[in-house]
């Protein structure tokens, strides 16, 4: 964790001045668009060309700073082929945040991002917020969605929506940043010291679900 | 031994019994090899009237009489009189001649043991029994003990004779041949063209580098295998795009025959000699256009010899395994015997393509043929060059191109070519005159300018066989038209890697085969680089810093003066001999008998222990070892399926790298008629997965080359493409493509086998994951897993419990996949060596033996932490992972591992103390597993004290009914709190029922315990112990499934009367 503990600021000795919140994120998309390139780009500033397809779900974290506050994003990116579906409410059940991927190269990408959209506004936490990536910018010559026909979308379904490319590093950062910015950060202390053990894992049997806070974020 | 007895009659005439004697002697001696006097054949004409030839030829049947008494050992009168019984001489003469021999016989015998003069000279033998089944095992009742047992005998029965007579021409040829041809490993070294920095293609992903996609499309050449072809072996990749190929080879070639004038001159008169090479190059020729090749790189160079004095083509695949030179910077061709069309049709094709990767399958598959009938062309360019004597014939390039561009199509293209070679008219007539008429007309059929009238090799081939027979020649055609494939099929006893003509070797070491050596070699530490260079290849004198390019455009990133030294470029056809010393070094020691090992007699075979206590690794780069190890897995893959049952053992203990693909095979249980299966699935049916696979395909295991060459990703699309056809119940999950990988990796050549192996090992290991809806079947398989984690490791367990750290989370690409997503090839290779031999259930105390390995770190990190290193797993000793989990798998009962979803028929005579499915919820409630009857029963046949039976029945009940050798500690006596406090633990009170569990427990701290209730208590209390005693990191803790009542009828139950 990257939070910056300044001395002197009154308070107990653990107190720190710059807040440190937490969000769940999880990332959504056909497969083969690029999520995990998007997270490898976005937490290791690395791109591989021939990222392995994710089995089940990856994991990783990442903070970014906004103001004086740090967040960290726990990242949950998800298999994309379909048969996984199922397993997909686990990860995105309690998330505060979801991307949902398409390639800007491929037609068919763009629907099931929409379908996705949907199920997540209607299944995920309601103040989720959800961004829409159109990724692959880099093959612009090869496009076959329009920036035009995606912002609509978005913009008419209030999603977050830029178009990045993994592979050229291009928005990667400011999707995430934009995301941090628009998750609430308030009631941070209370929240703090309700939750003593911070748990941001998955619900696996679907049982108790909702235990976290379905909105606001987990700080300490 | 046919001996006309009749001749014999003339000896009543004999005069004496002195000159019968005289006679046999002499027709002894004859059989010796020393003729008899004049002088004496005189007399014996005399004496017995007859004329010269006749008396010749009764000594000689004489001697053949003698020599098959001495034979059959036919040495008493008795004997002999029973042999010359079935002749009718007369019974006077009958009795003579016996009572004769039978004085003679014992003199001629010892005069023969002293001289070794009969016995046949041993060259060489070979000794092994093949198949030997024995009768005593069980599993094979119902086959007979039958022994088969195959001795070979090479002698020289005509050394005597050979040194004796005069040595015909053929013969020096031969010697010649012999002398100064040597089988060997050849190694052809050149670059691969380069792309500009960050070209991608148009799927956005970079361009395959050229020297990947060589390396794909040579794959395919190491599966030729013809008598006239040098076989290659294998392809390595360099540095800068550099390429290794290598080959058989032979250190004597066409070309070198030429620049000998004796030999030369014997070979060009020696018309048998080269209608059979002729008819040699012919029959490789075939072979290449059956197979879908065009040489190009026809030169007299190019041909070997081998010191049999056969003719054997080399470097004939450059041109298809670079493309058709697309991937190379250079011209894959020979100018001096290049075809005319192809400059028009590589002018084409090259303003064409531009650059552009070809894609399409055809392409790939090369099943478009590239105008094979260049090669015809060029086969009579170098039929000129060697009938005309042309050493080293070097022409002038560009002169070469404007001449054939200047070629009418209706010109004579014998002329041209004995024009462009520079050959004049008295030369021309001389040698016309000298060769025989048939080899300047195949000549001419060879050289029509226009390829539509050209012949192809099939054409030309019958051409020349009328031509033979026209001439009276025919004879010397030694084989059919058509070629003969060698089928690799795994189960026939085709499977060593070596044809009929490579037994006949006398080196031992070849004896194994080039694909045997070429792999020792590089246990060897044989290096590529290094053999070029010590063969004066890759003289640079160039620094690092000068490989830097001076600029690169940005918008394109062709880069520019870089200063790559000529030498390292150019193209040199030359072949580089291997040396072999080190192999021949290591392996000098070895007997004669550790090629020949006998599997049945122990104690034939090297003791290995010392070895095999090393790591795997070290022994697979042990050259002995692997040596012995080739030896064995090749003698029972070749005796396959009898030896079955041993090979399976032998697994168990390592699998040599080379046999891999055939033990996994076998281990897998892959069926004979694969090859049919295989073939009859349509894999070109499109299907609802296709585009799955095709953008999964891209990405599985690329760091591995042959996994990223467009064959790789065609092989691997087409099996995983058969699976999902052939398994309509189950469909492609993401994650197959890797478990299929490691088996398209080891049988990149016969996807069948890969198909077959991945049909089978899904069938065992991961039944039902690929169902449509897994859910049931892989969440139960994590249950079990979780269960095997408190089993094995409770402290764990207890910590992924409090802080919520389910298997879920992590552990679905492990088994989805068996690990072949989460570890690179080489790893896979090794972790499934032991999983195919282990049960289905292997792969949990895999996962387990993991976690243990990690054990240290997991404990001190929490649910994020866990979760992260997850991600991206550290480093696994294989080899530890490998131990552990045979550790674990032994030490685990069988029933803790039951799963209903396993995909094994359940048996028909179910009985109560077998285990049987429990719901998921509850699997998930119970943090232990359970145990059925059954094992329990075992443990206690087993008589290792290694468990406790901790009965949790209320005393009255116990002191009714109880098992023997189990403690009763009843559930209502335990105070869960003071349990908790194991560290106080002072005084021992036997009325204390909680201080006694706790007594109980830490005494028996290894042991199995198995808490026992009735079957309707086991979810309140049964599990609800169990599962605190997990939380309390006791290890090794079970449930009995199904309760006490289950063991009421087993000699356990004990009753108080």
């Amino acid at each position: 964790m990257s939070s910056q503990t300044r001395s002197g600021s009154g308070g107990g000795g653990t107190a720190s001045a710059s807040r440190t919140c937490q969000f769940k994120l999880v990332l959504l998309g056909e497969s083969s668009v690029g999520k995990s390139s998007l997270v490898l780009r976005f937490v290791k500033g690395q791109f591989h060309e021939f990222q392995e397809s994710t089995i089940g779900a990856a994991f990783l974290t990442q903070t970014v700073q906004i103001d004086d506050t740090t967040v960290k994003f726990e990242i949950w990116d998800t298999a994309g082929q379909e048969r996984y579906h199922s397993l997909a409410p686990m990860y995105y059940r309690g998330a505060q945040a979801a991307i949902v991927v398409y390639d800007i190269s491929n037609k068919e990408s763009f629907h099931k991002a929409q379908t996705w959209v949907k199920e997540l506004q209607r299944q995920a936490s309601p103040n989720i917020v959800i961004a829409l990536a159109g990724n692959k910018l880099d093959l612009a010559n090869k496009r076959a969605v329009s920036y035009e026909e995606a912002k609509q979308y978005a913009d008419e379904h209030s999603l977050l929506f830029m178009e990045t490319s993994a592979k050229t590093a291009a928005n990667v950062m400011d999707i995430f940043t934009s995301i941090a910015k628009k998750l609430p950060k308030s009631d941070v202390n209370e929240q703090a010291s309700r939750q003593s053990q911070n748990r941001s894992g998955v619900n696996v049997g679907g049982a108790n679900q909702n235990q976290q806070g379905t909105s606001g974020c987990a700080c300490k | 031994m046919d001996i006309q007895f009749d001749l014999f009659e003339h000896l009543i005439k004999s005069p004496s019994k002195d000159f019968l004697n005289q006679i046999l002697l002499e027709s002894f001696n004859q059989t010796e090899g020393s003729k008899p006097s004049n002088n004496f054949l005189n007399q014996l004409s005399q004496s017995l009237e007859i004329d010269q030839t006749t008396s010749e030829s009764l000594l000689t049947e004489l001697g053949k009489l003698i020599r098959k008494l001495l034979f059959e050992s036919c040495t008493d009168l008795q004997q002999i009189q029973n042999v010359l019984a079935t002749s009718s001489l007369q019974p006077n003469l009958k009795n003579l001649l016996s009572k004769l021999l039978a004085e003679r016989l014992a003199q001629f015998k010892s005069k023969l043991i002293n001289e070794e003069g009969m016995v046949p000279k041993l060259l060489d033998f070979d000794w092994r029994i093949d198949i030997k089944m024995d009768s005593n095992l069980s599993d094979s009742g119902s086959k007979s003990g039958q022994q088969a047992c195959i001795l070979h005998l090479k002698t020289d029965e005509n050394s005597k004779e050979r040194s004796r007579s005069i040595m015909d021409i053929g013969d020096i040829i031969k010697q010649q041949f012999k002398k100064r041809s040597q089988k060997q490993l050849g190694l052809l070294s050149f670059c691969a063209r380069l792309y500009p920095n960050d070209k991608c293609g148009s799927n956005g992903l970079p361009l395959t580098p050229n020297s990947i996609r060589i390396y794909g499309k040579f794959q395919y050449l190491k599966t030729l295998n013809n008598r006239n072809l040098c076989r290659y072996v294998d392809i390595q990749r360099g540095q800068n795009e550099r390429l290794f190929v290598l080959s058989e080879y032979f250190s004597l070639n066409l070309q070198d025959l030429l620049n000998d004038t004796y030999i030369y001159n014997l070979i060009i008169t020696n018309t048998n000699l080269l209608v059979k090479w002729i008819d040699q190059i012919l029959n490789g020729f075939l072979y290449l256009n059956d197979h879908m090749i065009t040489n190009r790189l026809v030169s007299l160079k190019n041909i070997c010899i081998s010191p049999e004095g056969n003719v054997l083509m080399t470097n004939y695949g450059l041109f298809y395994m670079s493309e058709n030179s697309h991937c190379v910077n250079f011209p894959v061709v020979n100018f001096e015997s290049l075809a005319p069309e192809c400059y028009l049709l590589d002018y084409l094709r090259e303003n064409d393509t531009n650059l552009e990767q070809p894609t399409s399958n055809s392409e790939l598959l090369n099943t478009d043929l590239n105008n094979p009938k260049s090669d015809v062309w060029a086969f009579g360019c170098i039929l000129v060059q060697f009938f005309f004597g042309l050493k080293n014939l070097k022409i002038n390039q560009e002169y070469i191109i404007e001449r054939n561009l200047n070629l009418d199509v209706n010109s004579n293209g014998y002329e041209f070519i004995l024009d462009l070679y520079g050959i004049d008219e008295n030369k021309k007539n001389l040698i016309e005159q000298k060769t025989r008429s048939i080899f300047i007309k195949l000549i001419k059929k060879c050289l029509i300018v226009d390829a539509l009238k050209r012949p192809d090799f099939k054409e030309l081939y019958e051409y020349f066989s009328e031509c033979l027979i026209e001439e009276n020649l025919g004879s010397l055609l030694n084989h059919n038209l058509g070629t003969k494939t060698e089928n690799l099929n795994l189960f026939s006893n085709k499977i060593r890697f070596c044809d009929d003509d490579t037994i006949q070797e006398e080196d031992f070491l070849w004896r194994r085969g080039v694909n045997e050596v070429y792999y020792l070699w590089k246990l060897a530490a044989g290096d590529c680089l290094q053999t070029l260079k010590t063969n004066g290849r890759l003289k640079t004198t160039l620094r690092p810093i000068h490989k830097f390019s001076i600029y690169t455009e940005v918008e394109n990133g062709y880069e520019h003066g870089k200063l790559i030294h000529d030498e390292e470029l150019r193209f040199n056809d030359e072949i580089v001999p291997v040396s072999l010393d080190q192999i021949r070094n290591r392996l000098n020691s070895l007997t004669k008998k550790a090629f020949f090992p006998l599997l049945e007699f122990k104690q034939d075979q090297v003791s290995m222990e010392n070895i095999q206590q090393q790591p795997v690794n070290i022994r697979e780069l042990d050259i002995e070892y692997q040596f012995y190890r080739m030896i064995l897995f090749s003698r029972y893959l070749t005796s396959y399926p009898f030896k079955r049952d041993d090979l399976i053992k032998e697994c168990s203990v390592d699998i040599p790298p080379f046999y891999r693909n055939l033990a996994w095979a076998v281990l897998l249980d892959v069926s004979s008629n694969i090859s049919e299966i295989y073939a009859s699935i349509n894999k070109e049916q499109i299907t609802s997965t296709d585009r799955q696979i095709d953008v999964d395909i891209p990405r599985c295991h690329q760091y591995e080359p042959l996994m990223a060459t467009p064959q790789g990703h065609i092989k691997l699309k087409r099996v995983l493409k058969s699976w999902v056809i052939s398994n309509p119940n189950l469909v492609y999950w993401q994650g197959l493509d890797s478990l299929c990988a490691p088996f398209l990796y080891l049988n990149f050549n016969r996807e069948e086998i890969a198909y077959g192996c991945l049909t089978n090992f899904v069938k065992k290991y991961a039944a039902n994951f690929f169902l449509k809806d897994n859910s049931a079947v892989i969440h139960e398989y994590l249950a079990v897993f979780s269960h095997l984690i408190s089993f094995n490791e409770p402290e764990l367990a207890s910590h992924f419990e409090s802080i919520d750290f389910r298997p879920d989370l992590y552990a679905i690409p492990w088994f989805l996949t068996m690990f072949a997503h989460v570890f690179p090839l080489y790893k896979i290779f090794h972790l499934w060596d032991c999983l195919l031999v282990g049960s289905s259930s292997f792969p949990l105390c895999i996962g387990v033996a993991i976690l243990k390995q990690l054990r240290n770190i997991l404990l001190n990190s929490d649910f994020n932490e866990c979760i992260l290193f997850f991600s991206e797993l550290p480093e696994i000793n294989i080899e530890k992972c490998v131990k552990d989990s045979v550790n674990i798998f032994k030490n685990t009962p069988e029933s803790c591992m039951y799963r209903e979803h396993s995909g094994n028929e359940s048996k028909l005579e179910e009985s109560l103390l077998d285990m049987t499915p429990v719901s998921l919820d509850k699997m998930r409630a119970e943090l232990a597993p359970r145990i059925s009857g059954r094992d329990i029963l075992s443990l206690v046949e087993n008589k290792e004290n290694n468990y406790i039976l901790i009965d949790i029945r209320s005393s009255s009940e116990y002191s009714n009914e109880f098992i023997t050798n189990s403690k009763n500690i009843p559930y209502e006596a335990i105070n869960f709190q003071k349990l908790s406090q194991t560290g106080s633990l002072s005084s021992l009170n036997e009325n204390d029922m909680t201080l006694s569990l706790i007594h109980l427990l830490n005494k028996n701290k290894n042991s199995i315990k198995i808490v026992m209730s009735c079957e309707e208590s086991i979810d309140s209390e049964a599990v609800d112990l169990a599962n605190r005693l997990v939380k309390l990191k006791y290890s090794r803790v079970c449930v009995l499934h199904k309760g006490f009542e289950i063991l009421k009828p087993t000699i356990l139950y004990q009753r108080k009367a």
